[in-house]
């Protein structure tokens, strides 16, 4: 008997049996696949540098032989360190590499190493690590293999002067050292026999990597940088760590989704089982009428729910797994994340952590059952959730349709019933908004300025002409380099100004406190062109600005006198301002155009000759001065403003693009979803509703325009407040890390037409579209099904 | 008189479980304009399917229903939901309304659906205010519909059949959830709305409720097994004679 009513009861309420289980199988896939990612995301870096066998400090350095045995005469000396190991490089400037189709490799410096270096492992894309790379092939990151659109067979040389070396693409790979898109460097590896080679060949500059294991790493690291050792770049794995930043803004993207989706899934699920539970009472009352004991009745509606939570977390934990996979994608491109398989233990245990909700969600809402008499039961059923129809508007006092009235009524006088829908599309606005707004911010030209460079309209780049200013006269040589190039644009009828950034490797100290930053220096520019976030440019030789992340780092503030070291001279600079920059990862300083820093100590330039035309010429004339400009320096790599910030960040921006693009899609579908459950719940709920108003004599169509005008009402409100919300969401996920990049204030860059129209209308189109299909079931319910009504 | 309802040969079969269940078999009959006709029968008998089905609720098997002339069969849904719109009125058993709604706004919703003209739904805004003074429920204009009693919010549901002016109201049982005097005080307004003008076509059980129709139609197993017609001399009749009368009627057909 107690079975068979079970199974009755199953069949006969099929429609919210299924949207019940649907809605357990959705929230047990979000809540697992998204704790998962959280746990991998928080702790990927950690894994992955251990995974490599990254060691505490990575220094690189320019083969100088006085230079190596100081450092290593340290390094056995140092009662800091550990442990540590040498490996020797080349590095080779892009110009001597060749794309297989003619295309020309463009990157400040590439280091070739041997697959076996004692420094860290390698893995290929499946993560396997690469034990040996065969004579002939070669590893490439996978941003150079994206960027070129190469694939494994493709080939690539390298020339310089009479030397040249064909390589066939074996794959990408994954490095954990240099594998970051902020890390200017790339890294390219070779089988051992051919690194020989290129090293016996001679012509390319000869480098060593030390990897140095410590007992303190902050100790060890202020000593380093005591003894001023000539380095190309040096740091530890939290340094390294911050360089992957610009990975970890999708990461923390993904981050926002997972949150996103678990209160979704929460909300959910809490309404289902509120509306479900209301649904059964006048069963319950049934029951109690024909004498079944409480118990009994409340162990009927226990199993019915058990056996529904553990079927949908069932196959809610099946579908996590991939589901989860497919946001960690685009994360594990360039690190590696334990991901799903490594966490299955987590989908499992939330599984059952659902399971346990909704059986304890049952058991407290049927506690009731016991007090009530079965008359209670029948005619008031509730489940705790206190549903109060009170009309707020009245008909005959708006100029509403009927139908516009029913819908802002029921809006209006039950807010509650549509929260799941409020809370879904709030959150779906906000998880669109934000990663579009912070895809645009890094696509847009302004974030030039965070790159420590005034805007500009070309930017024209040449490795080896930055080689030439490299001398102790380099400034005198850029000044009349600078002056060339703009005389050769004025006969040429562009009116424009020239100028150029050089960067220097310094070390900065106030006190006992010291830090080794790269200071930049404009020539033909002014530093007061630049922004600054607190105090003024830096105007005379002896002031500089300094980044926040330096003022922190040495304690330094506006007024105070800092000591800046080059490798042969030092001098006391007054700080006269503070700014933002994403450039060396927030660490930096930058002197007065007064300033004589010694250019026989710079290490290169950002952007080198930077354009602006002095008249504001139209899209159409930018267009012929490019190609012109093109003409006149055929050697140069020459970028728009665009063009160069992608070409600095490498493809962040399209990653982001790409997880924006999987958001929106899921976003859409999750929409349609939880709209096509919330459509058919409210029918199975309103047949009686329905089925008078068709009695009345409201047509098929009106009847769908309610149902579908409050949907919609609820989604344009939604959309306002997702709109309204996106703003300090965004400041607390990608604008924390932007902070952390050394940001700490990003205006980001909001394109309205695309964020206040066309995502909105997307999702507003789909969800009405998928809202009105639905509601297309009100056909089925009869005239007389007004039976049925409460 | 014109005939407002005209049905011939009306069938209706339902399919349950692959098995063919004629709830209507050949029904024939014709309501005249000002009639006020009740349908009575023993349960299961078709009385409601009947109701629902000359209403344009429900489809029809086979057989011809026409409503002032216009045939079901010829009809969209979107033009038969447009009939019962504007030319019909509905009363149920239960009182059925809209829960978040007033009961002057329950009253207006078909008109305000009806009518697109601002001028016109201040006429029938007017009107629904109307009926409800006629019917003595004007107080509750703003009250909702969990705030009123059973006679009250069936006499709402009264008001509202009326609001769009019908050429008939169809009522199912429409005193059956009342108690005796409620459900006198409906009858007492559906008699007066009837002696106004408006047919009338109600299903019941009661036979004080049936007393008051001119015609009463005894349905046996989807068959018109009978027909009572009170003749205009019983007009003058006291209600309980003419109870008396209809009962013997109903005791010869084992009721």
């Amino acid at each position: 008997m107690f079975f068979r009513i079970l199974q009755k009861e199953m069949l006969r309420k099929r429609t919210m049996n299924i949207i019940m289980l649907i809605f357990i199988i959705l929230a047990t896939t979000f809540i697992s696949s998204s704790v998962n990612n959280l746990v991998s995301i928080s702790t990927a870096l950690d894994n992955y540098f251990k995974k490599a066998g990254l060691s505490d400090y990575v220094v690189i350095a320019i083969a100088n032989e006085d230079n190596d045995k100081a450092i290593t005469s340290f390094l056995n000396r140092s009662k800091w360190v550990n442990d540590w190991v040498l490996d020797d490089s080349l590095f080779v400037i892009d110009e001597n590499i060749r794309i297989k189709n003619g295309l020309k490799y463009s990157s400040n410096i590439v280091v070739f190493n041997s697959c076996n270096v004692k420094q860290q492992k390698f893995f290929d894309s499946s993560n396997n690590v690469i034990t040996k790379v065969n004579d002939g092939e070669i590893y490439l990151p996978l941003s150079i293999m994206e960027e070129f659109k190469l694939s494994a067979g493709d080939s690539i040389s390298l020339e310089k002067d009479d030397f040249s070396m064909d390589f066939t693409i074996a794959g990408n790979f994954k490095d954990a050292f240099l594998g970051a898109s902020m890390v200017g460097v790339e890294r390219f590896i070779v089988s051992d026999k051919d690194f020989k080679a290129l090293r016996q060949a001679g012509c390319f500059i000869d480098g060593k990597i030390y990897s140095i294991d410590t007992t303190d790493i902050h100790s060890f690291e202020q000593d380093f940088n005591r003894m001023g050792f000539s380095t190309a770049m040096a740091g530890d794995q939290a340094l390294i760590a911050t360089a992957y930043i610009m990975d970890m803004v999708i990461a923390g993207i993904l981050l926002v989704v997972s949150i996103c989706l678990i209160l979704i899934s929460l909300v959910i699920l809490r309404f289902t089982i509120i509306f479900t539970l209301h649904e059964e009472f006048r069963e319950i009352g049934v029951m109690k009428a024909i004498g079944i004991r409480n118990h009994r009745i409340r162990r009927l509606y226990l199993i019915k729910y058990l056996a529904m939570s553990i079927a949908g977390a069932a196959l809610g934990f099946i579908l996590s797994i991939p589901f989860g996979k497919l946001f960690l994608k685009q994360v594990s491109k360039n690190i590696i994340i334990a991901g799903s398989a490594e966490y299955v233990f987590i989908n499992l245990a939330l599984s059952l952590f659902i399971i346990a909700i909704v059986v304890s969600f049952c058991y407290l809402s049927t506690r009731r059952i016991r007090k009530m008499t079965p008359v209670d039961a029948i005619r008031n059923g509730s489940t705790g959730e206190r549903y109060r129809s009170k009309s707020l508007i009245k008909l005959s006092k708006t100029g509403f349709s009927a139908i516009f009235f029913m819908a802002v009524n029921d809006i209006l006088s039950n807010i509650k019933r549509f929260a799941v829908l409020i809370q879904t599309f709030t959150l779906g606005t906000i998880l669109v908004i934000v990663p579009v707004n912070t895809v645009n911010t890094l696509k847009s030209e302004k974030i030039v300025s965070w790159l420590s460079m005034a805007e500009a309209d070309l930017y024209m780049i040449k490795v080896e002409q930055i080689i030439e200013f490299m001398t102790h006269d380099g400034r005198e040589k850029l000044i009349k380099y600078l002056d060339s190039v703009q005389a050769t644009l004025s006969e040429n009828g562009i009116d424009a100004s020239v100028s150029s950034e050089s960067c220097f490797n310094v070390k900065i100290s106030k006190g006992e406190k010291i830090s080794n930053v790269t200071a930049l220096q404009g020539t033909n520019i002014s530093a007061d062109m630049y922004s600054y976030s607190l105090g003024t440019a830096p105007l005379y030789e002896n002031e500089i600005a300094i980044t926040a992340g330096i003022a922190d780092e040495i304690g330094a503030g506006i007024g105070d006198t800092v000591i800046v070291k080059t490798r042969n001279d030092e001098g006391k600079y007054i700080v006269t301002g503070i700014y933002q920059t994403l450039n060396n990862l927030g660490k930096e300083i930058r002197f007065s155009e007064k300033a004589n820093p010694d250019y026989g100590n710079c290490i290169g330039g950002l952007g080198v000759v930077q354009i602006r035309y002095n008249d504001k010429p139209g899209s159409k004339v930018l267009k012929e001065r490019y190609e012109l400009i093109v003409g006149l320096y055929p050697d140069y790599e020459i970028y728009t403003g665009s063009d160069y910030v992608e070409n600095i960040l490498g493809n962040i921006a399209g990653q982001v693009d790409a997880v924006r693009k999987i958001i929106v899609v899921i976003i859409i579908l999750i929409n349609m979803l939880v709209t096509i459950l919330m459509v058919k719940s409210f029918l199975t709920k309103e047949k009686g509703e329905i089925g008078m108003l068709k009695s009345l004599g409201f047509n098929n169509q009106a009847i769908i325009r309610w149902q579908v005008l409050r949907i919609g009402l609820i989604l344009i409100c939604s959309t306002l407040l997702g709109t309204i919300l996106s703003g300090p969401v965004a400041r607390i996920s990608s604008g924390e890390i932007f902070e952390m990049m050394g940001a700490g204030s990003i205006d980001f860059v909001i394109k309205p037409l695309e964020v206040f129209c066309f995502y909105p209308l997307v999702i507003m189109l789909a969800t009405c579209l998928v809202a009105s299909i639905t509601a297309l079931g009100i056909r089925k319910v009869n005239a007389f099904d007004t039976i049925n009504m409460d | 008189m014109v005939n407002v309802l005209e049905v011939k040969d009306l069938c209706k079969t339902y399919i349950v479980n692959k098995r063919q269940n004629n709830v209507l078999k050949n029904i024939s009959f014709s309501i005249a304009e000002g009639e006020m006709v009740a349908i009575m029968g023993p349960s299961g008998s078709g009385k409601s399917t009947l109701l629902y089905t000359v209403s344009g609720m429900d489809s029809i098997t086979a057989g011809r229903v026409c409503f002032r002339g216009k045939e079901y069969n010829r009809m969209s849904q979107k033009e038969l939901a447009d009939m019962r719109l504007k030319e019909m009125g509905f009363l149920f058993q239960r009182m059925y309304m809209l829960k978040n709604l007033s009961v002057l706004d329950n009253i207006i919703l078909p008109a305000y659906q009806a009518e697109r003209s601002p001028k016109k739904r201040r006429q029938l805004l007017q009107r629904g205010k109307d009926l409800m003074r006629k019917l003595g429920i004007i107080d509750i204009a703003d009250n909702d519909i969990n705030e009123i009693s059973g006679g009250q919010l069936q006499r709402a549901c009264i008001c509202r059949s009326l609001i769009n002016n019908p050429g008939i109201v169809f009522a199912d049982e429409p005193t059956g959830a009342l108690n005796r005097s409620a459900s006198d005080e409906v009858m007492d307004e559906l008699a007066k709305i009837n002696r106004e003008g408006t047919t009338i076509m109600l299903v019941t059980h009661n036979v004080k409720v049936a007393a008051r129709c001119s015609r009463i139609m005894y349905l046996v197993d989807g068959n018109i097994q009978g027909e009572y017609n009170f003749s205009n001399n019983d007009s003058e009749m006291k209600l309980s004679e003419r109870e008396r009368l209809l009962n013997n009627w109903l005791l010869e057909r084992n009721w």
